[in-house]
């Protein structure tokens, strides 16, 4: 099992700029659906779908691994109500979480944290559903 | 991992992923391949139900979602090959041409079935 570390997360925040242009967000529009400086293969379609099996809604909160930018946590948080803290290593990525989940008006159920997977800062029994998208690998 | 999504969740609560891994049954030369094609550490020996189970979760479900990761890597490509010009003025000639064949290399890779994409969902007891 892996989680972005060490070198790797350094690659992922010069990545993270890259995905933040006009062009790479309608790529990413094209590609999945969605506009959250995304650059792997979960799709919209697939991010409703697991909303509807986690059965998320207001008053729910939402542990999104591995957020990146903030797909598909910030979104699901968007569309079914729930709150939502997004965790991942890079601090490009967890800043743009934040600056995204102000400009749509969610700043107030969203927590964005840089942190590591294995090592959650998280009080135990606390989440009510996780998602992670190929993080796990 | 799985341990620490389980001692946060609360009793009930759900675990929904996606996960690229190896086909199942591969041989040595065809598990190497995929690891190549495939994200940084795409070879896991075990399996994702067995680790779900180990790590105390509950009503495990695995559905093979390989057909839409095809297409989904299709679409990159497509979308980058129509962009090529701004993507390549934004992002330097060396990562277009990288991120270009390392698409190309997992969308051939797919489609050889040597890799595979699962959605799991699973709840913790």
């Amino acid at each position: 099992m892996s989680f972005a570390v060490g070198g790797e997360t350094e690659c992922l925040g010069e990545r993270y700029a890259l995905s933040g242009t006009d062009v790479m967000l309608g790529v990413e529009v094209e590609a999945l659906g969605s506009d959250y400086q995304a650059n792997g293969y979960m799709t919209i379609g697939q991010a409703d779908d697991l909303g509807r099996l986690l059965e998320l809604g207001p008053g729910q909160i939402l542990l999104d691994l591995g957020a990146g930018c903030g797909w598909p946590g910030l979104y699901l948080a968007r569309t079914t109500g729930c709150a939502v803290v997004s965790l991942d290593p890079v601090a490009e990525g967890v800043g743009a979480a934040a600056r995204r989940s102000m400009q749509d008006g969610q700043d107030e159920r969203s927590w964005p944290i840089r942190a590591d997977a294995r090592g959650l800062p998280i009080r135990a029994r606390s989440i009510d559903a996780v998602v992670h998208n190929d993080v796990l690998c | 991992m799985l341990r620490a999504c389980h001692r946060v969740l609360k009793p009930g609560g759900g675990l929904a992923f996606h996960v690229i891994q190896p086909t199942l049954g591969l041989s040595a030369a065809g598990r190497r391949r995929a690891s190549l094609s495939g994200p940084p550490a795409v070879a896991l020996a075990t399996s994702y139900e067995s680790l779900l189970r180990s790590a105390g979760f509950a009503a495990i479900s695995a559905t093979d979602i390989t057909d839409e990761y095809a297409s989904t890597v299709r679409r990159w490509i497509d979308a980058h090959e129509r962009c090529e010009a701004e993507i390549r003025e934004a992002a330097g000639t060396a990562m277009f041409d990288e991120r270009a064949a390392g698409r190309q290399d997992t969308l051939l890779a797919i489609e050889d079935g040597l890799l595979s994409r699962f959605q799991y969902t699973a709840e913790r007891r």
